[in-house]
């Protein structure tokens, strides 16, 4: 679902899809190997948001799609 | 083959792997790194100090002044979600040798039979912590046929040394 630029992510846990139960598993289409990404947000419609991970993409996506539209990539600490 | 692994290494790492991440080119090492912890791992995190933690949230918030509340928060929490701040330190003294001492004697007196390892360069020759530092993790990882077999058939990518 599309959130606002006013919502507030809380967290982001990331599960593999091994971890949850068969009946989720199968009512999200989903294979152990996969994963579920579960983002707990403010201001928002809904207060938690699931996302599979599924297939060729990387666990490791989401935070890499976060670093880039934050504009850190290429960027290096300075403390 | 039987999957998932969970493997029982525990990791404490610094800047030094968040920061490579962060590079557009050469990022590749780190995300082997992460992928293992998620894929591979039974803590599916790694751990940092609080001191250092703290370093890099207010790093990533000095950065996205400006940007929306939205994506700032959304990379706190990706990095919240795959390094998670030793909370069991209180808040550490800031010293990071002795607090990643305390956290490596910690760790390692709540899970004595887990394999413990400190992702850093900074104390490679410390005779306790003997840390690796991001390029010999990642030949470790990389050396765990198991795993790498996994990845490569998962995300459909050739073999890591060839064309990753």
């Amino acid at each position: 679902m599309e959130l606002n630029k006013d919502s507030e992510v809380k967290s982001i846990t990331i599960v593999k899809g091994s971890s949850i139960s068969p009946a989720e598993r199968i009512a999200r289409k989903m294979g152990m190997e996969d994963f579920l990404e579960i983002m707990v947000v403010k201001n928002s419609p809904l207060r938690m948001i699931t996302r599979e991970i599924k297939g060729a993409q990387k666990p490791t996506d989401g935070f890499r799609d976060a670093i880039s539209s934050a504009g850190l990539l290429n960027k290096k600490f300075d403390f | 083959m039987e999957f998932p692994k969970e493997s029982k290494e525990i990791f404490i790492v610094d800047e030094e792997i968040v920061e490579e991440f962060l590079n557009e080119e050469n990022y590749y090492r780190s995300e082997i790194f992460f992928n293992y912890l998620s894929s591979w791992c039974c803590c599916k995190h790694a751990h940092m100090i609080p001191s250092l933690h703290k370093k890099i949230i207010d790093w990533i918030k000095k950065e996205t002044i400006g940007k929306d509340t939205l994506t700032q928060t959304k990379v706190i929490a990706e990095f919240e979600n795959w390094v998670e701040e030793a909370d069991l330190l209180g808040e550490g003294d800031g010293d990071e040798l002795h607090d990643t001492e305390l956290l490596f004697d910690l760790l390692k007196l709540i899970y004595p039979n887990y394999p413990l390892r400190v992702v850093s360069s900074k104390y490679k020759n410390h005779p306790k912590l003997g840390s690796m530092d991001v390029d010999e993790i990642f030949q470790n990882i990389a050396s765990n046929k198991e795993f790498m077999e996994f990845f490569e058939r998962k995300y459909s990518i050739g073999k890591w040394d060839s064309s990753y």
